[in-house]
């Protein structure tokens, strides 16, 4: 799942000073499951950016609402039944969320949180990197761990030789991915898919290089 | 309006606890406690993973069956273990292998006797010229001959080393008195016993160590284990007494060590799993928390009982399996059992399936169980349903923390709103 | 800088709620005592309420470490304040103005004396 972190409460209070109403937006799935941006932090944050406002005499008026989502275009819309004046919407949702808000009203739209990865919950309140959308999955060849996400140099044939116990030599609290994908083939007694060569990504086709990537279902299309 | 499949109301009623628990263990503490259950019209079941119990089951106080009958209302099964466990006090499910089948039995309590383990390690001395306890003991037991010998050479000199492991545990000094007193009965060897603190808070605990002292055992206590060295045809242990000026030193010589069994949790971490009740750091089952008296675990429905919780010598033992007995039989007093708010409860059509409850509930009293009937929710009149985190009533404390936690502010309280 | 500040405190019904009349005893100005049925059932948004609503302080009173009826409610009610106290510093609201305290049920005259050291050392920071 997309994972977020909320920014910090100085950031967020810089980016409303011209404000005097604003509608905060928490969102009801990704960032409710990281913590960052459910309902429980939008009622956290508008506290303490009324505490913020209180500090230097200069009140805010905040209104809450977490909608199940943000990025459809049917939930950004019945957004706009909570705006009531407001000047600005501050939105705790992903990237994704803001940018569909963008869309339907005509008030500025700001992030709340920084949209980080995608990636898994290891353990409750630790999150990390999985997956970097690069649009052609090549799990199947390496035991079902991406070197694309975690590898630090995106090496799809082999370790770079410079691990150490297993840790990557760039940074040393990470798991080196080629051990992690050897000891894993390994385990599946699948050894032999090292000798197969990968080939180098069409990064301007498959992934973002060339722009943003678009799919189209023209059976779903009505 | 939001219900749930499983047709739960909206008001509390009282729980029907049927009279039946499952025991884990049948040892000392499992079958004392399953014989005193079944004089109650409780309906017992024991497990135990060995062939048969360890220990006897009894009518009453006096008569003790032969080890091969079972009372009427206990059902014993040998070769049986844990292997899951599912739903709450009332109507747990633990799933049983035995003897290689399969068995699901729905006790409405469950107490965990499954005690502690021992193991012979001796690191530290070689293997020619040590002894451990319970070995001795049997040796002596078994032994008719006019003097003590082991592998071949005469025994005229034993030092026992205690306090290397088994911090806090008494059951060792138990044993170490009364072979004290075996050997210097029918044996004159010279008895030295080295140990950090002489553990005597047991009934007649004083009276056998004064009697040992009285039978001319030496006893030496140490801080820091005292220095010994492997010489060719026995042992020296020098040792100190510090903080005196000028410092005393003696050096003893002996032809045996005795050390005890190494007492540990056994399988405790695999049972604290499959059940969720958290190890001590010990490693055995339950936290060292004092809000918990001995038997009682973080979860309701839940007990343990006697050496799987910490290794108390039989007596105490005794008395734990009592006090357990009157827990549960309060439980099922009166054939109702009502659950005390405040209870939690969620809200499913706010619930984002983030797991944060199930893994926050310090009493595990939330499930998200995809294709349980109590997780479906649906609306009156409208087809829709959809899985959400269920809060087990029976299970609940109370204590509100998955309210907080909740980061979409599904849960609340019933009926008693906490008013900030 | 105010001599009789105003502060909320939240005591939990394993510990806390013994000792109120200790609390109470803080003769600084108002005090306000909230009872819960664990520490760990107050929200982080229910820290920074009393704050908004003009109280200078808010303080936590919780069992000590492994002595929580329900293990770590304890415990993470002081996560939660810390997390606050911290992200709060950003903003200017000062990490005086929250407390934690951990006492057991007969430990009302200790916990007085660390509340009071706490008080006064409030009363010296701008607010």
């Amino acid at each position: 799942m997309i994972k977020a972190e909320q920014k910090p409460l100085e950031e967020i209070m810089k980016y409303l000073e011209p404000y005097k109403k604003i509608l905060l937006l928490g969102c009801g799935a990704c960032v409710t499951v990281c913590h960052s941006g459910g309902e429980k932090e939008v009622l956290l944050l508008a506290e303490a950016i009324r505490i913020a406002r209180q500090e230097t005499n200069n009140p805010i008026e905040i209104t809450e609402h977490t909608p199940p989502r943000q990025c459809e275009p049917e939930f950004a819309i019945q957004v706009g039944e909570f705006i009531n004046g407001a000047e600005a919407i501050l939105s705790l949702s992903c990237g994704v969320g803001v940018q569909t808000l963008s869309r339907y009203f005509n008030i500025p739209v700001l992030p709340g949180v920084n949209t980080v990865f995608m990636g898994e919950t290891v353990a409750h309140g630790l999150w990390e990197e999985r997956c970097q959308a690069c649009g052609n999955c090549i799990l199947e060849k390496t035991g079902g761990i991406c070197p694309i996400a975690r590898c630090a140099k995106q090496l799809l044939n082999g370790p770079c030789g410079g691990s150490s116990r297993g840790k990557c030599e760039i940074k040393r609290e990470t798991d080196c991915a080629w051990q992690l994908i050897y000891d894993r083939l390994k385990a599946l007694g699948q050894l032999e898919r090292l000798k197969q060569i990968i080939p180098a990504k069409n990064w301007g086709q498959e992934s973002r290089d060339k722009g943003p990537r678009k799919i189209v279902r023209e059976d779903l299309q009505i | 309006m939001v219900d749930n499949l499983a047709n739960l109301e909206e008001r509390l009623p009282p729980a029907q606890l049927k009279k039946e628990v499952l025991i884990l263990g049948g040892g000392f503490s499992g079958t004392k406690l399953a014989s005193f259950l079944a004089r109650h019209d409780v309906k017992v079941t024991v497990i135990e993973r060995g062939e048969k119990q360890d220990s006897y089951f009894c009518l009453d106080d006096k008569t003790f069956l032969r080890s091969d009958l079972v009372p009427e209302n206990v059902t014993f099964l040998p070769k049986s273990t844990l292997v899951k466990l599912s739903g709450h006090l009332g109507s747990f499910q633990a799933t049983i292998t035995t003897e290689g089948n399969r068995v699901v039995i729905e006790p409405s309590v469950i107490v965990i006797a499954t005690g502690y383990s021992k193991k012979k390690e001796s690191t530290f001395l070689p293997p020619g010229k040590t002894i451990f306890l319970e070995e001795l003991a049997e040796l002596l037991k078994e032994s008719k001959a006019e003097s003590l010998t082991f592998k071949g050479r005469k025994i005229d000199r034993i030092s026992f080393i205690f306090d290397q492991v088994n911090d806090d545990i008494k059951i060792p000094f138990f044993l170490l008195f009364k072979t004290l007193l075996s050997l210097k009965s029918r044996f004159s060897c010279e008895t030295y016993v080295f140990c950090k603190d002489v553990k005597v808070s047991f009934p007649s605990g004083e009276r056998l160590y004064r009697k040992a002292r009285e039978e001319g055992v030496l006893f030496f206590k140490y801080e820091d284990f005292p220095a010994f060295s492997d010489e060719r045809e026995d042992f020296l242990i020098t040792w100190e007494e510090k903080g005196r000026d000028p410092s005393l030193s003696v050096n003893l010589r002996s032809d045996l060590l005795v050390i005890p069994e190494h007492i540990f949790p056994g399988d405790a971490s695999s049972l604290s799993a499959i059940t969720g009740i958290p190890l001590n750091k010990g490693g055995y089952l339950m936290e060292d928390n004092p809000q918990f008296l001995s038997i009682l675990t973080n979860r309701k429905g839940i007990y343990v009982l006697g050496g799987c919780h910490f290794p108390h010598l039989f007596t105490e033992v005794e008395k734990l399996a009592y006090a357990t007995a009157t827990e549960i039989l309060k439980l099922f007093y009166g054939d109702t059992y009502h659950p005390s708010f405040p209870l939690a409860q969620v809200d499913p059509q706010k619930c984002a399936l983030c797991y944060t409850c199930v893994r926050i509930c310090p009493h595990k009293a939330v499930t998200i169980e995809k294709y349980a009937e109590r997780n479906i929710y649906y609306i009156k009149g409208n087809s829709l349903s959809w899985y959400a985190a269920y809060i087990e009533r029976m299970a609940c404390f109370g204590c509100g923390i998955c309210i907080a936690e909740c980061p979409a502010r599904a849960i609340s309280f019933i009926e008693d709103e906490v008013k900030q | 800088m105010n001599s009789s500040p105003k502060i909320v405190t939240f005591c939990c019904a394993g510990s806390g709620a013994y000792v109120v009349d200790y609390i109470k005893k803080l003769d600084q100005g108002q005090i306000e005592v909230i009872e819960v049925p664990c520490a760990g059932r107050i929200e982080a948004y229910s820290f920074l309420e009393p704050l908004r609503n003009g109280a200078d302080a808010v303080f936590v009173v919780a069992c000590h470490e492994e002595n929580c009826e329900h293990l770590w409610g304890n415990v993470r009610a002081k996560k939660r304040i810390e997390y606050l106290a911290a992200k709060l510093g950003m903003i200017g609201v000062v990490k005086e103005r929250f407390a934690f305290f951990n006492v057991s049920t007969n430990g009302g005259v200790r916990l007085l004396k660390e509340m009071t050291e706490k008080v006064s050392k409030l009363k010296q920071v701008n607010l």
